[in-house]
């Protein structure tokens, strides 16, 4: 079970003499099995969220708890296995190998964990049955997106986090991912967290934190998401 | 005019930041111009520094070009002063004599008709000999220092059994002994010969035994020898020229050994620095490649800014030149001459820097650096402003050949895969850092090698072909018989005859002296080898060692040519080629000597084999001239190998510079290109160790593959060292031992290792947040 709480969690970056307030005492939870959209103007720390969701960066203060255990004071090497087993990425830059075709680059993350789903199968429920062999610069930044999705899918984990998954996509592809990804995190029951600046996804989510200037400005839930294929933006 | 210069203030303080964020790139850099200039400079500091030490000792004591053996009357050195290519000549005595010193050590005497004018020995102190005074002798150097001679000492020398007191005036020197040799063997102990000068009527009535010739500026000596022989008309006069001397020869070919050294390694230097500093340079452009785009769109023009780059390249340079310069002047040129003057004698030899030498390596060193920071500059700035200021688009995977063949290919592992094709796709990186392995290991190899063959020839000279325990030289004057006399007295087992001595084999065309060895029918203690075989002197004929019947182009069946001391002469046929590392020559069984019919068989030295021999008893009796055992002979020869280790350690040094900075460099690179690779496997969850092995294989598999392309090609270079390194006394023996194949595999690998801790290193510092942030 993956419930997701934030309890007054806080990040400072240190520039030289100056701090910088990322995320100003954040308290959220995430239930299990919800699609969660993170909101707000660039600047608002909803990376910075992501991150210290994802295991990629520390906390300065507070507690991040998923699944009943606290994150925050994990060891390096701990957080290292979080993000082999618990996590899956999917960033707005695709990041995948370039000289991995489609298919390796899903293996690549299929090879580090305990129960990873078939690479191949992954791919086509992606919707990358044909295009498996292919490396992704022969690839559209949609299908790339689609590869990364596969990548995080595949490890077979607890929790999905998307990092403006659709930045670098055109409206039409954007949404044809957005639409993927909450089809099937919802047929196989993953809490999903999408980072976003675009409101028009709000109506199809469980539920919205909407952050401004490092803080949680709002948290709402959604007793009745529209499916992700009937929104216009 | 303010504008411009404050304009180019910034760039310059960009400069300056760039070179301090990129230190160690630059400092790889750097380390690789070094070197390069310090080998070229360095080596051929220590070649030029002999050549003109030789070329002003020979001018300083107007060295004979020609020596004429026998005796000279008074109008015999007329006439050879005469002669039409000739310029001077003078008659001298020339007479070896046993000193009272510790040990007996021999001198050879000169002595000339009036003051020296021609091989005139140099005073190095004290003062010249006295006109008209009986007595004074000028002792050399060498000798000098190993006696602990003074001048104003009294040395006593005997010949024939009359005594004569000397009083030393002054130390000399004389490059007739450029290399210290008694005739025999070449560096000799100086604690057991030496040579001096004494003033006129010193030795008595001596008939003048040698007279030496100077000939005018530009004729030919070679010519004016057959003058001379013609003139003399005598076989049993010897006649010689520079050429014909081998030790003089064997210093004035050293100087253009070294110096083709000095051009090979460095090119290999120079072509690795060219390489690195272009794939240097072209990482930090790409780097900057958004900065380049600003600059250019905020309006600075091409020139300026491929001048901007240029100039790291052009600092890197001057400081590296100026750095190896130093390097080679108070480094790599000091050792290479002090190995060179461990060698040769030539007192005042000090290496020689030619300031156009470094001006070129210089040069050199600029054009290359500058050369490529403007190749990788141009390239990027073709783009247009706009197109530079987006960042390059993602390289595109490729197939590479081995996917074709899929039977392979799906036995890879899938780290295995993704190590190859990053490999294929940096094609030129990969083989730059294969070249980097590949030249390594060929130094190492090649320096241990060049240990190994030294002291191979060695060893195998003194335990394999020489099998006596004691070697005892007579003198000229011994009688018949003494042999045996000696071997009694000795107390030895066995004994076995040998004369040695110079003959005159007439090749292409012209008398050349060489040595010539007779031993027993049945040379028991001397092992004549023929490729790896025991080899017995013929009983007919001659045989001929194999470096010299390649030097000279003999070979078996050829008909030979010989004249002996005394004029007579015959002709043997080469009946059989040996293999003899040291000591090369003519020799022959003492059967096939007399069937020569030219000259009695005379023993001028004897080997004794025996449990206890008493070598004290033997060396006091008068005919005997020098008594060694071989463990002395062997160590005597073995002073060469102390100066070789010292060589073999600065090409492991250098060698291992090398592969450090090229490792180290493409590492670098390889590591900068992905960070963000490495960030997304991190945040796959990919633990440290999984990480470094993917991206480190690469650098081992480069040295997997490197290694044995080097320990393949390592034994060419070896034995081109060796042939155009060592002295021609030598059969070359490309042996390397077990010990340093090893040694070179652990020490390339050691290397690599080194290199893939320090970048593995780096891994820590990832920040996969920053990494990932934005494509770069």
């Amino acid at each position: 079970m993956a419930d997701i709480a934030f309890e007054g969690v806080s990040k400072t970056y240190r520039v030289g003499e100056i701090s910088i307030p990322a995320v100003n005492h954040a308290d959220f939870s995430i239930k299990h099995g919800e699609f969660a959209v993170v909101l707000g103007p660039s600047g608002a720390g909803k990376t910075t969220v992501l991150n210290l969701l994802g295991g990629m960066d520390r906390a300065t203060s507070g507690k991040i708890l998923v699944g009943g255990r606290d994150i925050a004071p994990l060891s390096n090497r701990d957080l290292n296995a979080y993000r082999r087993f618990d996590v899956g990425f999917v960033f707005q830059f695709y990041n995948l190998m370039p000289n991995l075709t489609a298919l390796e680059n899903v293996e690549l993350a299929q090879q580090v964990c305990k129960n990873p789903l078939s690479p191949a199968e992954t791919l086509e429920r992606v919707g990358l049955k044909d295009r498996m062999d292919n490396f992704p610069a022969q690839l559209s930044g949609g299908e790339q997106q689609r590869v990364a999705i596969a990548r995080a899918l595949c490890k077979n984990p607890e929790l999905l986090l998307c990092d403006e998954p659709t930045g670098a996509l055109d409206s039409k592809t954007g949404r044809k991912v957005l639409t993927l990804i909450s089809r099937v995190c919802r047929d196989m029951g993953k809490t999903v967290v999408v980072i976003t600046h675009n409101a028009a996804i709000v109506p199809a989510a469980d539920r919205v934190i909407l952050m401004d200037s490092g803080k949680v400005s709002s948290v709402s839930t959604n007793p009745e998401p529209q499916p992700m294929e009937a929104l216009s933006w | 005019m303010v504008r411009s210069g404050k304009r180019r203030n910034m760039l310059r303080r960009k400069l300056h930041g760039d070179l301090k964020a990129n230190w160690k790139a630059f400092t790889a850099m750097l380390i690789l111009c070094t070197l390069s200039v310090t080998l070229w400079l360095g080596i051929n500091a220590a070649a030029l520094g002999m050549d003109r030490g030789l070329n002003s000792l020979f001018a300083e004591s107007d060295l004979a070009d020609i020596w004429v053996s026998g005796e000279v009357s008074d109008h015999r050195a007329l006439d050879l002063a005469q002669l039409p290519g000739a310029a001077d000549a003078q008659r001298r005595v020339r007479l070896r004599v046993k000193t009272n010193l510790p040990g007996e050590p021999k001198l050879d005497l000169y002595m000339c008709d009036g003051e020296p004018r021609i091989s005139k020995p140099l005073i190095l102190e004290g003062s010249p000999l006295p006109e008209n005074e009986h007595g004074a002798l000028l002792i050399d150097l060498k000798f000098a220092e190993a006696m602990n001679v003074h001048v104003g000492d009294r040395i006593t020398v005997t010949k024939g059994g009359v005594d004569r007191d000397l009083t030393v005036v002054g130390i000399c020197y004389s490059p007739e002994y450029v290399v210290h040799s008694d005739g025999y063997s070449f560096n000799v102990d100086p604690h057991t010969f030496g040579y001096g000068f004494v003033s006129g009527g010193t030795l008595g009535d001596i008939p003048y035994n040698e007279a030496v010739v100077k000939i005018k500026d530009g004729s030919d000596a070679a010519q004016v020898k057959r003058e001379a022989e013609d003139l003399i008309d005598d076989a049993s006069v010897s006649v010689m020229t520079r050429d014909d001397r081998a030790y003089i020869r064997m210093a004035v070919e050293e100087a253009g050994q070294v110096r083709s050294l000095g051009q090979i390694f460095p090119a290999v230097f120079f072509l690795v620095a060219a390489l690195i500093t272009f794939s240097t340079m072209r990482r930090l452009i790409e780097n900057q490649r958004v900065q380049l785009g600003t600059l250019y769109s905020l309006g600075y023009g091409r020139g300026q800014l491929i001048w901007h780059y240029a100039s790291f390249g052009l600092m890197i340079a001057l400081a590296g030149a100026l750095a190896g310069s130093l390097g080679a002047y108070f480094f790599l040129g000091r050792v290479a001459m002090n190995m060179l003057l461990s060698l040769y004698v030539m007192p005042g030899g000090a290496l020689y820097m030619d300031p156009a030498m470094v001006a070129a390596a210089a040069a050199m060193i600029v054009v290359i650096a500058m050369g490529a920071s403007f190749l990788s500059c141009y390239q990027e700035l073709r783009e247009v402003p706009a197109s530079l200021l987006r960042p390059k688009p993602p390289h595109s995977g490729r197939r590479v050949l081995l996917e074709r063949i899929p039977f392979l290919w799906r036995r890879f592992s899938f780290s295995n895969k993704l190590i190859v094709r990053n490999m294929f796709r940096n094609l030129s990186r990969f083989l730059i850092g294969v070249i980097g392995v590949v030249g390594c290991s060929m130094l190492l190899l090649t320096g241990f090698g060049m240990r190994d063959s030294v002291s191979y020839v060695l060893q195998h000279y003194f335990t394999v072909n020489m099998l006596y325990d004691v070697r005892v030289d007579l003198t000229g004057d011994a009688p018949v018989g003494y042999d045996q006399a000696v071997k009694n007295r000795a107390g030895a087992s066995e004994m076995e005859d040998v004369m040695e001595g110079q003959l005159q084999l007439y090749v292409d065309g012209a008398w050349q002296q060489k040595s010539f060895t007779v031993l027993e029918d049945h040379h028991d203690m001397v092992y004549l080898e023929d490729n790896g075989q025991r080899a017995w002197l013929p009983l007919e004929g001659a045989a001929v060692t194999r470096r010299m019947a390649e030097d000279l182009g003999l070979n078996e069946g050829d008909s030979l040519r010989l004249r002996m001391p005394d004029g007579a002469e015959a002709t043997t046929a080469i009946s059989r080629i040996i293999d003899l590392q040291l000591g090369q020559g003519v020799y022959m069984s003492r059967t096939a000597w007399r069937k020569l019919d030219a000259l009695a068989f005379r023993p001028t030295a004897l080997f004794l084999k025996g449990g206890n021999i008493d070598v004290a008893a033997v060396s006091g009796m008068d005919g005997v001239d020098k008594v060694r055992t071989i463990q002395e002979e062997r160590m005597g020869k073995i002073a060469v190998t102390g100066v070789m280790d010292l060589l073999v350690l600065l090409m492991a040094l250098f060698a291992g510079a090398l592969l450090l900075v090229v490792m180290y460099t493409l590492g670098e690179l390889s590591f900068f290109e992905r960070i963000r690779d490495l960030a997304t496997l991190m945040v796959l969850g990919f633990y440290p160790r999984e990480t470094k092995r993917l991206i480190l294989r690469e650098n081992i598999v480069v040295a997997v593959i490197g290694l044995p392309i080097g320990l393949m090609l390592g034994p060419s270079l070896h034995r081109w060292v060796l042939a155009s390194g060592l002295p021609s006394i030598m059969q070359f023996v490309p042996y390397i031992s077990l010990e340093s194949w090893v040694f070179t595999a652990i020490l390339t690998l050691f290397f690599a290792w080194v290199v893939n801790r320090v970048i593995g290193s780096k891994f820590k510092s990832v920040n996969m947040v920053e990494a990932l942030k934005s494509v770069e």
